[in-house]
């Protein structure tokens, strides 16, 4: 265990622009890529961090003394800048945990089925950022590595009940066989929707629901004012100019500021893609891997819930739920975050509640609420850990009272952090948590007498770790 | 040259993967491309100039080119069909 220990401390102290060159040429070896391919996968992923440091850099230069303004002058609690998803993302794979989590969760993933704790097979690699996410904030508050991969499995494991029981209505709602969602947001999303659901039944017994209408979904997306200021670019925009205006800036600065937004709104995503376009060749290989060692047995296909954004249900609320979050972030006691990056992404926030609520639009509203009310608090919550993790990382951010989160943080990863804070016993109640969860799915599991599991096929390994 | 918008929630994640097997796929038969890496919220932009849209989801919606979900690029399973329908819809 020292041996380890002092590994991961060797790693953590050459700094996160030389560990993940390093990191992934090491994992892209182990998944059997070409040295060539591996190291340039490396070295994309730095690159992929850089720019996004240059973004953060920028973006943060200008919101700064705004957010100070805000705090100082207005006694509004708003002090952390929603950056998105995408930048967060990268972060936790620059991370001790992160550079660790994908052959961590694969392993994890071996066990649980060899257990019969789970039917899914996790094949969405990039995902793995959420589980490395909840146990890069452990680290950072314990500086604990065993108490970080505890929550990180809590995480996945939790996920991946989630996934197993609303397998069939996914397949049901989306009309897609074989799949199961255990990405580590929407799988959050899962259990207020559930109580949801079950409030809504008591009250509306034999009362018709709306669904949203598909062409009406779409119609509404298309509308050329709709489109417009839902356009990243315009939310960026309006959002940075309008906040700019209300502190006093004159007109000329608040565009400018504006526009800076917009930056961060185009720019970082496409950061982010780069660092996904580094992973490709270790996400495809270890996921050949997986469908390899499982070829010809019936699983769920753990999937993005990406594949889940088509419904009209979720677009429709998806937009919806844009003003009311800003109103949210204004209103909600105890909230500390400008909704920004998040804002143009609200349809991932519904995703799962629109398969719990077969497409109902009332109910999905309702949990969409209730499900950004706790993003927001949980994102506010873990502010200072986000800006910390940018000092400590690559992106530079000078520190202040003000700073940056994201609308990217669920229960999934709070609750594993306050028992964390808790240290031994937390570490105790975690893996009483993940053990309880095991036995619970896989008594669950048992009982259930057709799973729609679908045949796993091997896929093509050559060509991803080839040339 | 095939232009071609690959297209998912984000523009980030998934159709990446769908992009590295599109690649793959064109290059193999020899067919010139042009791929336009997006978000959902972007196609519309692009359709114009396109002879073909890949997304990793249903979408119920029409557009004026063909368009094909290639869910089993992310699944593995029915991906040779699905490679099929690309080829076939650039003829």
């Amino acid at each position: 265990m020292e041996f380890i220990m002092s590994i991961f401390r060797a790693i953590s102290d050459l700094g996160s622009t030389l560990m993940l060159p390093v990191m992934f040429t090491v994992i892209g070896l182990i998944f059997g890529c070409k040295f060539s391919k591996a190291l340039k996968a490396g070295i994309t992923v730095s690159i992929g961090m850089i720019g996004i440091n240059l973004v953060m850099n920028l973006v943060y230069n200008n919101m700064e003394p705004i957010a100070d303004i805000l705090v100082s002058d207005f006694g509004l609690s708003l002090k952390y800048l929603d950056v998105g998803w995408a930048a967060v993302s990268a972060v936790a794979f620059s991370t001790a945990v992160g550079a660790f989590i994908i052959p961590f969760i694969l392993v994890l993933n071996m066990i649980l089925i060899s257990l019969k704790a789970t039917r899914t097979i996790n094949i969405d690699i990039w995902n793995y950022w959420h589980y490395a996410l909840t146990g890069s904030f452990i680290h950072m508050a314990t500086n604990n590595m065993i108490l970080a991969f505890l929550g990180a499995s809590l995480h996945f494991v939790a996920s991946m009940v989630v996934a197993d029981r609303t397998a069939k209505k996914v397949q049901e709602v989306m009309g897609i066989p074989g799949i199961s969602i255990p990405q580590g947001y929407a799988a959050a999303t899962v259990p207020h929707s559930i109580l949801v659901d079950k409030i809504f039944d008591l009250f509306t017994k034999n009362r018709q629901e709306k669904e949203a209408n598909s062409e009406r979904a779409h119609q509404l997306r298309d509308n050329e004012i709709v489109k417009t200021i839902t356009d990243p670019i315009f939310v960026g925009l309006i959002i940075g100019t309008i906040i700019a205006f209300i502190v006093g800036y004159d007109w000329k600065a608040a565009l400018n500021v504006g526009i800076s937004m917009s930056a961060l709104m185009y720019l970082l995503p496409r950061m982010a893609k780069v660092l996904m376009e580094a992973l490709v060749p270790i996400s495809s290989a270890a996921r050949a891997f997986m469908t390899k060692k499982f070829k010809g047995q019936d699983f769920y296909i753990g999937m993005d819930s990406a594949v889940l954004l088509g419904h009209p249900t979720t677009i429709t609320v998806g937009l919806v739920l844009m003003p009311i979050t800003l109103l949210l972030a204004i209103f909600l006691p105890g909230n500390q975050l400008i909704p920004l990056a998040g804002i143009s992404s609200m349809q991932w926030d519904v995703a799962m509640a629109t398969v719990i609520h077969k497409g109902k639009f009332g109910r999905t509203l309702v949990s969409g609420i209730i499900g950004t009310s706790m993003v927001l608090l949980i994102s506010s919550y873990f502010g200072p850990y986000i800006t910390e993790f940018a000092l400590s990382g690559a992106i530079a951010i000078p520190e202040g009272t003000t700073g940056i989160s994201a609308m990217t943080v669920h229960l999934f990863t709070f609750i594993p952090h306050i028992m964390a804070n808790l240290d031994i016993i937390g570490g105790v109640v975690m893996a009483a948590g993940i053990i309880g969860l095991v036995l619970w799915n896989r008594g669950w599991l048992k009982q259930q007498d057709h799973l729609n599991t679908t045949e796993f096929v091997d896929a093509e390994a050559s060509s991803y770790t080839g040339e | 040259m095939k232009r071609i918008i690959i297209a998912c929630g984000s523009g980030i994640a998934t159709s990446t993967i769908i992009s590295s097997r599109v690649t793959e796929l064109l290059d193999q038969h020899h067919i010139s491309y042009d791929l336009i890496q997006c978000s959902l919220q972007e196609i519309d932009s692009y359709v114009s100039e396109a002879d073909l849209i890949i997304t990793s989801m249903d979408l119920q919606k029409s557009f004026p080119i063909p368009k094909i979900t290639a869910i089993s690029f992310l699944t593995s399973i029915g991906d040779k069909e699905t490679e099929e329908a690309i080829l076939q819809a650039l003829k």
